[in-house]
C-alpha cells in the first residue's frame, strides 16, 4: 500500500511544478511566470482570509471570549471540508482513472481505500493548517502562550479533516451505490450539485444578511453577536470541537485528555469507515466503471430520424447539447441562471420582514423615475449574462477536437455565428429566470424590467462576441479534464472581468451624459445606439480577421 | 487526384523539418499506402492534406481544388479517419452521424441508406444508439469509418484505419476501400502494417525524416531493390537512409 500511496502523493505534488505548467508553446520562463502569478493570486487570497481573522478575532476579543474564534475556526475548517471535498472524494474513489489499472495491482480492496483516504487527507490538513494557523498565532500571541501550545496546535489542526472526509466518504458510498446502476448518473451529479449551491448560498446569505454597517469592525462585531447561539448549536451538534479549543487553551492533564481525545476521535472515524465500507470499495468502483459498458448490452430502442439540418443548426445543436450534456459545463455555464433568481428571492424575502431596510423598496422605487429603473435593470440583466463561461470558452472547450472542426467543409464564420448563438442562448437562459422572479416579486415596474432585459441583449452581445475573439485568439486546447478547459481558463476569467469592466464603463457613460444635462430617456438611448454599434463592429470582426485566425489556429501541445 | 507541390512542413520554429518538399501526385482510381517508421512525417503529411495543419510552404490540391486559396470546397472532397478518437464522447453514434450528415449536406434519403449501410456492415446497429465513449476503442474506429463515408467523398483518407479492428472488421475494410478506389475514388492510407500495404495498394510512398524517398507499385519497387517483400524494401530504403544519415 505504501508505494501506491508514495505515488499518489508524487502525483499531486508533480501538479503544483512550475515545469509542469510548461506546453510546446510556452518557454520555460513564461511556464514559470504562470506558475508565479498563480501564486500570488492565491497569497492575495489568503492575505483576504488572515485579514477576515484578524477582524473577527478582535470582535471575539471585545466580547471576552478569544477562544471561540479557536472553536469557529475549527468549525469553519470543518465545514470548508465538507463542501469541498464532496466532489474531490466522489471523484477520487469512484471517477478517478486508475480505477481498473489499480484493480489489477496486488492490493487489497481496502489498502486501495486507505491510500485514496490518506492522500485526500493530507491535502485537505494542509488547507486545515492554512485557515487555522493565523487564529492559532493570534491567540498565542494575545495570551502569551508558550512553545508547547503552538507544538499542540500543529500537531491537532491537521486532525481535523478527518471526521468530515469520513462522513463524506460514506455519504459517496451511499450515492454511488443508490446511481451506479442509474443511466443519468451525470443529470444526478448535476441536479445534486445545484442543490448543494442552492443550499450552501441560501446558508451563506443567511449568515451575511445579519450585518449592515459600514465600519468593519463593528460589522464583524454585530455579526458575531448575532451569530454566536447559531456557533454554540454548531459547537453543541459537534462536541468534539470543544475538545479541539480547550486541548489549546487549557494546560495539565485535562488538556492532554481534549487532545488526545480529538485526535483519536478523528483516527477512529477513519478507521472506521475504512473497515466498514472498505471490503466493497473495489468492487463497488468498478461496478461504477463499468455503467457504460453495460448499456452497450441493453441497446435503446432505436429512433428513425434522419430529418436534416444546416451546416449552422448542426453546430449550434452540438454546442448546446455539449453544455447540457458534461456536468462541468453545464455547473459553470448555468450556475447563474439559478444562482441570482435564488438571490432575488432571499434578497425579496428578506425585504418581507418588518424592520427591514428592503422593506421600503416598492415605496423606494415608485419615486425613481422609470427609465432610471430601466437603465439599473439593463446592467443588472447584462451582468447577469457576462457570469456564464460558456461562449468566452467555446474554442478551448473544443481541445483537440479543434482539428476536427478544421476538417469541416464549414465556413470558419459558420462555426464561429453557432458558437456566439450558443454562447447568447445561454446568456438568454441565465437572464430569463432573473427576470420572471423579479417581475414576480416587483409587479409595479413590470415593464422597466422587461424593457431592460431587452436592453441587456445588446450590452450581452457586445461582451459574448468580444469573449469569443479572445478565446479565438488564445484557446487553451490543451487540457486533460473539462474543468481545466473552463475553469481553469485564464483568459476566460480575463474576458469576464473585462466585460464586468465594460458594463461599468456604460454604467460611467450613462451617469456622466446625464450629469451633462441629457434626459435619463435620452441619455440611456445614447448608451444603448453605442452598444449596437459596437456589437455591428465586433460581429464584424468576428466574421473577418477572427474567422481568418480561428480556422487556422493549430493545436499544439 | 491528390496532388502536392512542394509541401514542407516545420516544427519548433524551423528546427524539425517534419515535411520537407514534398510532390507528389496520385490519380483516382487508387489505393495509395503511406508507409514510414514512427516520426517519418506520414501524420503530419495527413494533417496538412486535411487542413488540421497549414503548410509553411507549398500547395495541395484534391480534386484539381486548391486547398488553402479555397479550403471549403476542397474538405468537401475528402473523409478522414484520424488514428486517435478525440471526438465528441457523449454524443450517441446515431448523434455524431446525423451531425457529420448535416455538415457534408448529405440528403435524408442517402444518408439513411448509408448509415444502415455501413452500420450493417461494421456490425454497430445494436449500438448506435448508446453514448460513444460506452464503446471500445475497435468500435470508435468503426464509428469514424462509417462517419468518413457518410457523405461518399471522392477522396477518402485514413490515419492507421486497421488498428483496433477485429479480423472481420479489417477483413470488411480492407474490402471497402478496394470497391471504393474501383468506382474511380482515390483512398489514400498510412500503415504499419506492410503485409496489408503490399496485398492491398496500387501505389505505395515511402516517407523517411520528411522525405518521400521510395513511390510507385509495390511489385515494381519490390523488383527494383530485388527484394520479395514490402517489408525487406520498407527496411532496405529506412536502413539505408539511416546509413547516410
Amino acid at each position: 500500500m505504501i508505494p501506491y500511496l508514495k505515488v499518489l502523493i508524487r502525483q499531486r505534488l508533480a501538479a503544483w511544478n512550475p515545469v509542469s505548467f510548461q506546453s510546446a508553446k510556452k518557454s520555460k520562463n513564461r511556464s514559470i511566470v504562470s506558475f508565479a502569478l498563480i501564486m500570488l493570486s492565491m497569497v492575495m487570497l489568503y492575505a483576504m482570509l488572515v485579514a477576515l481573522e484578524y477582524f473577527m478575532f478582535g470582535a471575539f476579543q471585545q466580547i471576552g471570549e478569544p477562544e471561540t474564534m479557536l472553536a469557529l475556526a475549527g468549525i469553519l475548517c470543518t465545514l470548508m471540508t465538507v463542501i469541498t471535498s464532496f466532489f474531490y472524494v466522489l471523484s477520487e474513489l469512484f471517477f478517478s482513472k486508475d480505477v481498473t489499472f489499480v484493480s489489477a495491482l496486488p492490493l487489497s480492496s481496502r489498502e486501495i481505500l486507505t491510500a485514496k483516504l490518506l492522500r485526500i487527507w493530507l491535502g485537505e490538513a494542509g488547507i486545515a493548517l492554512l485557515i487555522c494557523l493565523p487564529v492559532t498565532v493570534l491567540y498565542g500571541v494575545s495570551q502569551a502562550m508558550g512553545l508547547l501550545y503552538y507544538l499542540k496546535a500543529l500537531l491537532l489542526i491537521p486532525f481535523i479533516p478527518m471526521v468530515p472526509i469520513a462522513v463524506i466518504t460514506l455519504l459517496s458510498f451511499v450515492l454511488i451505490r443508490a446511481s451506479a446502476l442509474w443511466k443519468r448518473r451525470e443529470a444526478l451529479t448535476v441536479v445534486m450539485s445545484m442543490l448543494f449551491l442552492v443550499v450552501y448560498l441560501w446558508g451563506e446569505m443567511q449568515f451575511t444578511m445579519s450585518s449592515q454597517k459600514d465600519d468593519i469592525s463593528a460589522a464583524v462585531l454585530q455579526l458575531v453577536l448575532k451569530q454566536k447561539p447559531l456557533l454554540d448549536m454548531m459547537a453543541g451538534l459537534y462536541p468534539p470541537i470543544r475538545w479541539f479549543s480547550d486541548a489549546l487553551t487549557q494546560s495539565g492533564h485535562m488538556a492532554t485528555a481534549n487532545w488526545l481525545g480529538f485526535a483519536a476521535l478523528a483516527v477512529a472515524a477513519l478507521t472506521a469507515v475504512v473497515l466498514l465500507v472498505g471490503g466493497t470499495y473495489q468492487h463497488l468502483a468498478i461496478k461504477q466503471n463499468e455503467t457504460l459498458t453495460r448499456l452497450n448490452a441493453t441497446a435503446r430502442r432505436s429512433v428513425d430520424r434522419h430529418g436534416m439540418r444546416t451546416p449552422f443548426m448542426a453546430l449550434y445543436r452540438r454546442e448546446i447539447r455539449e453544455i447540457f450534456l458534461v456536468p462541468t459545463y453545464t455547473m459553470n455555464c448555468l450556475a447563474s441562471a439559478v444562482i441570482f433568481p435564488i438571490i432575488a428571492v432571499i434578497t425579496m424575502m428578506s425585504a418581507g420582514k418588518a424592520g427591514s431596510e428592503l422593506a421600503m423598496l416598492p415605496d423606494l422605487l415608485k419615486l425613481v423615475p422609470g427609465v432610471l429603473i430601466t437603465a439599473i435593470a439593463t446592467g443588472v440583466f447584462a451582468l447577469t449574462s457576462n457570469l456564464n463561461l460558456a461562449v468566452a470558452t467555446s474554442i478551448s472547450r473544443e481541445g483537440v477536437r479543434h482539428e476536427f472542426f478544421r476538417t469541416l467543409p464549414v465556413k470558419p464564420q459558420t462555426q464561429l455565428a453557432a458558437k456566439l448563438m450558443m454562447g447568447l442562448t445561454l446568456n438568454l437562459l441565465s437572464g430569463i429566470p432573473m427576470a420572471i422572479v423579479l417581475m414576480f416579486v416587483l409587479p409595479a415596474i413590470r415593464a422597466e424590467l422587461v424593457i431592460g432585459f431587452l436592453c441587456s441583449l445588446l450590452f450581452s452581445t457586445a461582451t459574448s462576441t468580444a469573449s469569443l475573439m479572445i478565446d479565438v485568439a488564445h484557446p487553451k486546447f490543451g487540457w486533460k479534464n473539462e474543468t481545466e478547459a473552463i475553469k481553469q481558463n485564464g483568459m476566460a476569467t480575463i474576458a469576464m472581468f473585462g466585460s464586468m469592466a465594460f458594463l461599468v464603463v456604460c454604467g460611467a457613460a450613462f451617469y456622466g451624459l446625464h450629469a451633462l444635462g441629457l434626459h435619463y430617456a435620452l441619455t440611456l438611448l445614447a448608451v444603448c445606439a453605442a452598444a449596437l454599434g459596437l456589437d455591428v463592429l465586433l460581429l464584424r470582426r468576428l466574421t473577418g480577421k477572427a474567422a481568418e485566425t480561428y480556422i487556422l489556429q493549430e493545436v499544439q501541445i | 487526384m491528390i496532388r502536392f507541390e512542394n509541401v514542407t512542413k516545420t516544427y519548433a520554429g524551423g528546427a524539425t523539418r517534419a515535411v520537407d518538399d514534398l510532390t507528389m501526385e496520385i490519380d483516382g482510381g487508387k489505393v495509395f499506402g503511406f508507409l514510414g517508421p514512427n516520426g517519418a512525417g506520414k501524420t503530419t503529411t495527413l494533417k496538412l492534406m486535411t487542413g488540421i495543419l497549414n503548410p509553411d510552404q507549398g500547395q495541395i490540391w484534391l480534386e484539381n481544388v486548391d486547398l488553402l486559396k479555397n479550403p471549403i470546397d476542397a474538405k468537401r472532397m475528402f473523409g478522414f479517419v484520424p488514428d486517435s478518437f478525440e471526438m465528441f464522447e457523449r454524443l450517441t453514434g446515431k448523434e455524431y452521424l446525423t451531425f457529420l450528415a448535416d455538415l457534408y449536406h448529405v440528403g435524408e434519403k442517402e444518408r439513411k441508406e448509408h448509415m444502415d449501410k455501413y452500420l450493417a456492415r461494421y456490425e454497430l446497429e445494436g449500438a448506435i444508439n448508446q453514448p460513444i465513449r460506452s464503446f471500445s476503442h475497435g468500435m470508435k474506429q468503426k464509428l469514424q469509418i462509417i462517419g468518413s463515408l457518410i457523405h461518399q467523398p471522392r477522396i477518402w483518407i485514413l490515419d492507421e484505419p486497421m488498428v483496433g479492428l477485429d479480423p472481420a472488421s479489417m477483413h470488411a475494410l480492407k474490402q471497402e476501400m478496394r470497391d471504393y478506389c474501383e468506382s474511380g475514388k482515390t483512398v489514400f492510407f498510412s500503415t504499419h502494417v506492410l503485409d496489408v500495404a503490399e496485398r492491398l495498394c496500387d501505389e505505395v510512398g515511402i516517407i523517411h525524416k520528411g522525405k518521400l524517398i521510395a513511390r510507385g507499385a509495390p511489385e515494381t519497387l519490390m523488383k527494383d531493390d530485388m527484394v520479395s517483400t514490402l517489408e525487406d524494401l520498407f527496411l532496405n530504403l529506412t536502413g539505408k537512409e539511416k546509413e547516410k544519415a
